[in-house]
Order: C-alpha cells, then sequence, then structure tokens
C-alpha cells in the first residue's frame, strides 16, 4: 500500500504492536518517556522536512544542534535565563540557516555542498566553543527537573515534548493554512512555475532553510532538557536520522509535497521501532537501524515520480 | 586552467607552504628498509581517501551520489575482524570484503536505475541500515584484527614506500588505464550530462550507472581493509563515519561536477591528497584542533563558487 495513508497505518500498526505486547504501554509513564524520546528527532525532522519539501536539503541540521545546544548552555550558564538563551540559540541557528540559504538560492550554488560546508563550519564554531560539554545553570537544571504539564488522566508532558509537539503543530498550520506554506510547496514542486506565477522562490529556499537552522538548534536545546548539558559531540548523524523520518513520513525528496504531519509520523515511527526493539529485548538494538534503514527504502519506492514526470 | 590542473596547483602550493613552514616537512629519511618521513605520512594515511574519492568521482560523473562509502568501510572492516578472528586467511577475509563492497554498490545501483529513487535517497538507505549491520557482525564490540595480513597491510612495506600506498597506486592505475583505453569515461560523463540523449543514443546507461556504484561500493570496501588494518581493529560504529563527505569535498575540489556530466581522475586525486595534506598542515602549524573543520567549510564554499557554472559565466558577462 501507498499513498499518504501508509504511514499511519504503519504508526498505528506499531502503536497495537506495543498495546498487544506491554502492559502499560498507554499508560501516563509510558507516552511522556516516548515523546521525551521522540523530542529531537521530530524537532530536527521538522526542519528537514520543510527544507526537503522546498526542493533543497540540509546535511548540517546534527552540527547546528550541537552549536545551539552550546550556545544555551554557555548562556544559561552564565545566568542568563532559560528562555532567552533557548531564544539566542535559535536565532543563531535561523541566521546560520539563512547564510546557508542564501549562498543556495542567491548564489546558485548546490544545497549538498553548500551545507557540507555548514556541517563541517558549525561543528567548527561548536568545537570553538568548546570540545566537551557545559553543563547549563542550575535554575534551568532544576527547572528541567520539575517542570512537567499535567494533562487531564494524569498524563504528563515534559518541556521538550511539549515544545516538539507545539513545533509540529505550528508547522502544520503554517503549512496548511498560510500562503507561505503554499508558496514552499510550489517552490518545491517546480521552481520555474511557481517563479512565473510570481513567488519569489528565492526568499522561500532562504527562509526554508532559515526555518531548518532554527529547527536543528532548538532540537540541541532540547538536549538540554535531558542531559543538563550541552555537548559539542551531540547530533553526529542527526541530519541523515531527520531526513530518513521526514521521507518515512511521506515528504518526497523531490520536492513540493509535505503532508502536514509528515514529520510528525516519520519520527514517531522510527522512534517507536527503537523503542519497541529495545523493550523486546531479545533483538540487537542494531535491528532499529536496519528496520529504519528498510522503511526509507519503502517509503522511497512509495514517494518516487512516474517515468513520464521524472525530471532528467 | 582545468579544474584538475587548478586542484594540483592548489596542492602543490600547499606543498610549498609545508616547506617553508614546517622544519621537518622535507626530511625523508631511509629508515629500517623504507622511507620515512611527513611527505610519506601524507601519501600512506591519504590511501584510502584517495581510493574512495576516484569511486565517488565517477559515481558523481553520472549525476549521483553516494552516501554509503563510509559505511561499507564500516561493513568491510568488521566483516574482515570477524572472519579474521575465525581463524580464515586473507583470500578469504579479502574477497568477502570486497565482496560485501560490490553487493552494497548493486544494490545502490539498483535502486537508483530500476527503482528511480534520488541517489541521494538509495544511498541513504545503506548509510542508515549499513552500521546496524556493520554492528550485528561485529557482535556489538570492537574487534581486534591482529592477523598476519593486517599487520602486513597496516605496517608493511615494498621497495621502501607502504603498502597502502601501492594498493591504491595499484587500483588507481587499472581504473585510469580502463577509462582512457575504453569509452566507459565518456560514457559515464555522458549519462552524467544528458540522461535523455544518451537513451536515444543507445548508450548503455543502467550498466554504466551500475558499474559506477559498484567500483565506489568495491573501493570503500578496499578503504574499509586498509583502515581496519591500518588501526588492527575493526569499531562499527566510528569506523569510516563522514568519510563519504570527505571523499565528495575531494572531488569537487578536483573539478568534477557536482552535478554531474564533467569529471576528472586525476583531480580527485588531487582533492583527495590536498585534504589529507591539508590535516597535516593545520596539524602543524598548530592551528587548535578545536576548529579543524573550519578551513574545511571555507574550503568547501570555495571549490563549490568556483567550479559553478554561474560563477564562469559571471566572469565572462563582467569581463567583456
Amino acid at each position: 500500500m501507498t499513498g499518504p495513508r501508509a504511514p499511519w497505518v504503519l504508526l498505528v500498526a506499531l502503536l497495537a504492536t506495543g498495546l498487544g505486547l506491554h502492559d502499560g504501554f498507554f499508560g501516563p509513564r509510558a507516552v511522556s518517556v516516548l515523546l521525551e524520546d521522540a523530542a529531537i528527532l521530530l524537532t530536527a525532522s521538522l526542519g528537514a522536512g520543510i527544507v526537503v519539501a522546498a526542493g533543497s536539503i540540509d546535511l548540517s541540521i546534527g552540527s547546528v544542534a550541537a552549536l545551539g545546544s552550546l550556545v544555551a548552555a554557555r548562556l544559561s550558564q552564565s545566568g542568563v535565563p532559560l528562555p532567552l538563551a533557548a531564544a539566542c540559540a535559535v536565532a543563531v541557528g535561523a541566521l546560520f540557516g539563512a547564510g546557508q540559504g542564501w549562498w543556495i538560492a542567491r548564489r546558485g550554488l548546490p544545497a549538498f555542498l553548500v551545507t557540507v560546508a555548514g556541517l563541517f563550519a558549525a561543528r567548527g564554531a561548536a568545537w570553538s566553543i568548546t570540545t566537551g560539554s557545559i553543563p547549563c545553570g542550575t535554575e534551568a537544571s532544576a527547572w528541567f527537573d520539575d517542570a512537567t504539564y499535567l494533562l487531564p488522566m494524569g498524563y504528563r508532558l515534559t518541556p521538550t515534548a511539549l515544545v516538539a509537539l507545539t513545533a509540529t503543530a505550528v508547522v502544520a498550520l503554517w503549512i496548511t493554512r498560510r500562503p507561505a506554506g503554499r508558496a514552499l510547496l510550489a517552490t518545491g514542486g517546480d521552481a520555474e512555475a511557481a517563479r512565473l506565477q510570481g513567488v519569489d522562490t528565492s526568499s522561500v529556499v532562504v527562509g526554508a532553510h532559515a526555518a531548518s537552522g532554527a529547527l536543528a538548534a532548538l532540537s540541541g536545546v532540547m538536549f538540554l532538557g535531558i542531559a543538563f548539558a550541552g555537548d559539542a559531540a551531540l547530533g553526529s548523524g542527526l541530519e541523515l536520522d531527520a531526513l530518513a523520518a521526514a521521507v518515512v513520513g511521506g515528504i518526497a525528496l523531490s520536492g513540493g509535497v509535505h503532508p502536514p504531519l509528515a514529520a510528525w509520523v516519520g519520527a514517531m515511527i522510527l522512534t517507536l521501532i527503537k523503542v519497541l526493539i529495545v523493550r523486546d529485548g531479545s533483538l540487537d538494538a542494531s535491528w532499529a537501524r536496519i528496520a529504519g534503514g528498510a522503511l526509507l527504502l519503502l517509503a522511497a519506492i512509495a514517494s518516487r515520480r512516474p517515468v513520464a514526470s521524472s525530471k532528467s | 586552467m582545468t579544474p584538475a590542473r587548478r586542484a594540483w596547483s592548489a596542492l602543490a602550493l600547499l606543498v610549498v607552504v609545508d616547506l617553508v613552514m614546517i622544519p621537518d616537512f622535507h626530511r625523508i629519511a631511509w629508515v629500517g628498509g623504507a622511507w620515512r618521513g611527513l611527505p610519506i605520512d601524507i601519501l600512506e594515511h591519504g590511501a584510502r581517501l584517495c581510493l574512495v574519492a576516484i569511486g565517488a568521482a565517477l559515481v558523481v560523473a553520472t549525476g549521483g551520489v553516494d552516501l554509503g562509502i563510509g559505511t561499507v568501510m564500516a561493513l568491510s572492516g568488521a566483516l574482515a575482524a570477524r572472519l579474521s578472528a575465525e581463524g580464515h586467511g586473507f583470500p578469504v577475509v579479502a574477497s568477502a570484503a570486497i565482496g560485501i563492497g560490490v553487493a552494497v554498490g548493486l544494490v545502490n545501483a539498483a535502486m537508483v536505475v530500476v527503482g528511480r529513487m534520488p541517489p541521494i535517497v538509495a544511498t541513504l538507505v545503506p548509510m542508515v541500515a549499513g552500521r546496524g549491520v556493520a554492528h550485528l557482525v561485529a557482535g556489538g564490540a570492537i574487534l581486534a584484527v591482529d592477523a598476519p595480513w593486517a599487520v602486513r597491510l597496516g605496517s608493511g612495506t615494498w621497495l621502501g614506500m607502504p603498502i597502502a600506498v601501492w594498493v591504491a597506486t595499484g587500483v588507481i592505475a587499472v581504473v585510469a588505464l580502463l577509462l582512457r583505453r575504453t569509452a566507459v569515461g565518456a560514457g559515464l560523463a555522458a549519462v552524467g550530462s544528458n540522461p535523455a540523449a544518451c537513451r536515444i543514443a543507445g548508450v548503455p546507461s543502467g550498466r554504466l550507472i551500475t558499474l559506477a556504484y559498484a567500483t565506489s561500493g568495491t573501493f570503500a570496501a578496499i578503504a574499509g581493509l586498509l583502515a581496519a588494518a591500518d588501526v588492527r581493529s575493526a569499531d562499527a560504529h566510528n569506523l569510516g563515519q563522514f568519510v563519504e563527505l570527505d571523499a565528495v569535498v575531494a572531488v569537487v575540489i578536483g573539478g568534477t561536477a557536482i552535478s554531474g556530466g564533467v569529471f576528472s581522475l586525476g583531480g580527485a586525486l588531487a582533492g583527495a591528497l590536498f585534504l589529507q595534506t591539508l590535516t597535516v598542515t593545520l596539524h602543524a602549524a598548530g592551528v587548535r584542533s578545536d576548529v579543524a573543520p573550519l578551513p574545511k567549510a571555507l574550503l568547501v564554499l570555495v571549490a563549490a563558487v568556483v567550479s559553478h557554472p554561474q560563477f564562469r559565466i559571471r566572469r565572462t558577462r563582467s569581463a567583456s
């Protein structure tokens, strides 16, 4: 089965498997842990999805996440309140992404090369802050430790999960309801046609990369909520997992296709597979990666264009 | 100046800088029946990058990209370590390791040619799944490789030069000869520059693309063997990590267009040696290792700008 419903069917199947195999799989604690586990990948894949939908690619996500986590940790350590520190980190990510977008859209350089350069540059910038890790301020740590948001029936959300879900909702609304969302899909589908219809495609690409950078940095900031520290080694390979999640969720690499909740579905599927395999215990954790690769293959086959309209 | 020549010039310039800046750079000594010195080190450690860069150049020429290189290195290293530990001799170990490289290359090619998938997604599949398989092969541990073949391959010399350099030279010479003597090189570039015209002209595009990915997989597997032999161990997690990116960078520095259609083996070779020399230079110049990726970022950007057709068009326009 292909089409936009396939990832949802898979997600439901995985959830059903979890429910069948483990007691309390939908219990308050398990759900909270699952969402927390998925938060970083989810946030990173939102950015990857936007960039891919615009017909571009961003390989710098992992490095920008590391940079973002270090900026936020360093600021919070020196007494800056956490929201401000996080905002600064996200701004750094957005600027970095916009810079890459500028090279791609305005200078016409291949996105692959520009973001590989970005991968090295952001990692270098992160390493120039520190090569190790920076603990965040005591107030921030204490807050991360305590803060949960109560939902009905005893369910709780950690701050990272809440932020990730909010970001998901914002992106979904943006794509479906805003003109910018339609401009994004038009640009990714056929940049030339979009330009002729009056879409400022360069701005769309710059904006998509800025969003990806901001979300990558945000995913780095979330790492503070899990480890109470920023880390220079964070996120190595995150860009590829994010790309895989986006494609598994139904975003076509050829651009122009972005089901509203694709990144969420993709990230949840990949995280659930990992959780199920780890909880089962009889399979090596490496199988999670192998399953992820297999899913990516299926998703890519499902999303390819028919021969006649394939780009040469 | 052709892009390839530009890459060689950049390499020559860097070597001159090194000769001036690093006092011991020119000192190559004959120690214990082999040449030793910084340039020899560069060649020895650069051999792997040269190999994978040549493979990557062929793939990029067809308009593709191979993100699976690092994973194939990890797979081949892990498999070699496992078989070696089980007491198999070098012929078995080497053919299995290279076999897995060919296999991954063929799978990549099948996804691109038959599956019509974008190369970046197709080769992302082995990249995501491959390290998982490598972990399984290695049994989740870092395996030691201390068989006699690993010692010879990793630190042996022949006629005064490291074995790794001979392996890379031999393999690259064969490729260069094949490309020069047959129409394969022209075919690869043709497929990359205009697939539709190739189809109409009867160029066997599918077979050429398959050849490119299979070659890239094979060379990655050989590089994995060399890497495992070099450090006498196979670490499924770290072996060959990000090598695919270094390979693409080397290829682009060497004047191969990332969009395909134009490629230069010599350029890729120069690009790989340039990257390796740069690493040594930065280290010797005392550039803090914590900012070491920054010059690389700059280099990629410069190479991309210089090699981009629009840059050339703009320059000729402003000249006229």
